[in-house]
């Protein structure tokens, strides 16, 4: 009888001494845990995955991480307050020992309450070893505009649906070159465009050249998180380089405002006035572009690394910042003729660039793109950078 | 019985009135009719502006048409003119590249006569935003005329010839 008690006794310390390992790996690593947020935005901190938000972390803050659920990490502040924060990669690592002193910048200042989105570049790292980015992680960003969730990765697919809530909350699921897959908080599952989101809030916070910066990166959902977007009206679609568009856009707003006061009308100097504009965008370096119909028919801007997406687009549903080439009714023969004095507008064509505001910037700035007697040509969309002078290639290639 | 007739004369006259000018000449008819479709239309409407948009082309006939009989036509010129002028203005809030208003420049600038009746018409403080937009028009054009001798300088033009009017802002 004795030695079987002996190993029941023997079993149940086992047993014991097993659960209490087993609860001290599991515990001792929450415990030891430190993370910084690299995030270069901030990061905010919630009740719940997914919950309210309590507030912010600013960029280089510490943290003790608590557990981790998902993506989301449990974490304590210094003043004892906990709740949790997005990170999905958990990639970035910067260890710390516990004992390490923690920075002021622990505390929730008052400027760091303001709450940012979970969608920012992330994240905390961690001191455990980082997964490989092999797999595209699923994160959460919310779109601020209106934009198609379209049915592939094209402007040629088929429309699911328009996000036309601001509070439209996604999450993306994978990439295929400028197109993110993602995920609707309705569950529908679709394709938006990720360049032209990135232009057009770049070109509002004036950061054309961060967003350009960023669309070289490989991770498209950094690209859309690290800035707000802010849709136009018309679908923004694709075409082109979302950066130079933008530049040209934010070119044609300044010209028409410093050099024609914001007129409503052209006054027949489209083709100038579009010429300043390539210029102060760095499109074009001051070389004479010749008149308005010469920017298609003598492929001005061909040369200039434009292409024209006559076929996607036309006047109403052109990118903003494209450039949009008119024929005039009676252009061939007054070519030919060789009367080229006032009045022409009427003959040789219109130009005029897509704004993002519904408006068309030319030597003015006008409500309707004047296409009734006129044939639209060329939808002009910048592609190749290389063609462009330098200035703009630094910026934007 | 001569009294009533001295009456009605003048109501009836004004009845009559549209069409006795529009006998003016051979293009007041279709000038009227244009000039009173345009009036029908709302400038703030974005139907509209398409609308009279696609007007602009057949507009620019008229006002050929109009500029020519009224050269040639010395005795009705003055009654002729108005009209074409009255077209060109309710046309520009939807002659968004001013081209009415560049073809009656280029007709006038031959005219001198017709320039002076025109300028007669857009003088004064009180002027309705469309005529303000077709005064604009004319004097930024009449300007860079002067500044280049017709020919549209190679480089941004005067920057004093601009005309920053802006009939949305002003309606």
């Amino acid at each position: 009888m004795r030695p079987v008690k002996r190993n029941e006794t023997a079993g149940r310390i086992l047993q014991i001494l097993g659960i209490w390992a087993a609860f001290i790996s599991a515990a001792v690593p929450a415990l030891a845990l430190t993370g910084t947020v690299t995030s270069r935005i901030g990061l905010n901190i919630r009740q719940s995955p997914q919950g309210k938000i309590l507030g912010a972390l600013p960029a280089g803050a510490s943290v003790t991480i608590l557990s981790r659920q998902g993506n989301w990490l449990r974490i304590r502040l210094r003043d004892g307050r906990q709740g949790y924060i997005w990170n999905p990669n958990n990639a970035n690592v910067a260890s710390r020992d516990e004992k390490t002193p923690a920075k002021k910048s622990d505390r929730l200042s008052p400027a760091a309450r303001q709450p940012v989105s979970d969608e920012q570049p992330v994240t905390v790292a961690s001191t455990r070893a980082a997964p490989s980015r092999t797999a595209a992680p699923a994160r959460d960003y919310v779109v601020n505009g209106n934009y198609r969730l379209r049915a592939g990765p094209g402007v040629n697919q088929r429309v699911i649906t328009t996000l036309s809530d601001g509070r439209t909350k996604l999450s993306v699921l994978d990439q295929n070159g400028d197109w993110l897959k993602v995920k609707t908080t309705g569950g529908k599952v679709g394709w938006v465009h990720s360049a032209s989101a990135t232009e057009a809030s770049a070109c509002i916070d004036g950061r054309c050249a961060e967003a350009a910066k960023s669309s070289v990166r490989d991770d498209a959902a950094d690209i859309l998180a690290a800035t707000r977007i802010k849709a136009s009206r018309v679908a923004l679609g694709g075409g082109g380089n979302a950066c130079v568009r933008s530049e040209i856009l934010r070119a044609a707003k300044q010209v028409v405002a410093s050099k024609y006061g914001n007129r409503s009308h052209s006054k027949g100097l489209c083709a100038l006035g579009v010429r300043q504009i390539l210029d102060r965008a760095g499109v074009n370096n001051g070389a004479g572009l010749g008149h308005a119909v010469d920017y298609h028919s003598k492929g001005i801007l061909k040369r200039k690394g434009f292409v024209n997406k006559i076929g996607q687009y036309n006047a109403y549903n052109a990118p903003p910042g494209a450039i949009l080439v008119f024929r005039g009714p009676y252009t061939d023969s007054y070519l030919r003729s060789g009367r080229m004095s006032r009045p022409y507008g009427n003959y040789v064509g219109h130009v005029t660039v897509k704004g993002d505001d519904g408006r068309y910037y030319t030597d003015g700035r006008t409500s309707s793109p004047a296409v009734a007697n006129r044939t639209l040509v060329g939808v002009y969309v910048p592609d190749d950078v290389s063609k462009m002078p330098s200035s703009i290639q630094r910026k934007c290639k | 019985m001569r009294q009533g007739i001295r009456l009605l004369l003048p109501v009836f006259l004004l009845l009559l009135g549209p069409s006795v000018f529009a006998a003016d000449c051979a293009s007041c008819v279709e000038i009227e009719k244009a000039t009173r479709a345009f009036r029908a239309l709302n400038p703030r409407s974005k139907v509209d502006q398409k609308i009279g948009d696609q007007k602009i082309q057949a507009t620019l006939l008229l006002v050929r048409a109009g500029l020519k009989e009224a050269a040639s036509d010395p005795e009705y010129k003055a009654r002729i003119l108005t009209r074409v002028f009255e077209l060109v203005t309710v046309a520009g809030p939807f002659d968004f590249e001013s081209q009415a208003a560049q073809v009656l420049h280029a007709g006038l600038s031959r005219d001198p006569q017709a320039a002076a009746q025109l300028d007669r018409e857009l003088a004064g403080e009180k002027l309705s935003c469309e005529k303000k937009l077709l005064k604009s028009s004319i004097l930024e054009f009449r300007c860079d005329d002067r500044q280049s001798g017709g020919q549209i300088p190679a480089e941004g033009g005067s920057p004093s010839c601009v005309q920053p009017f802006n009939y949305e802002q002003c309606r």
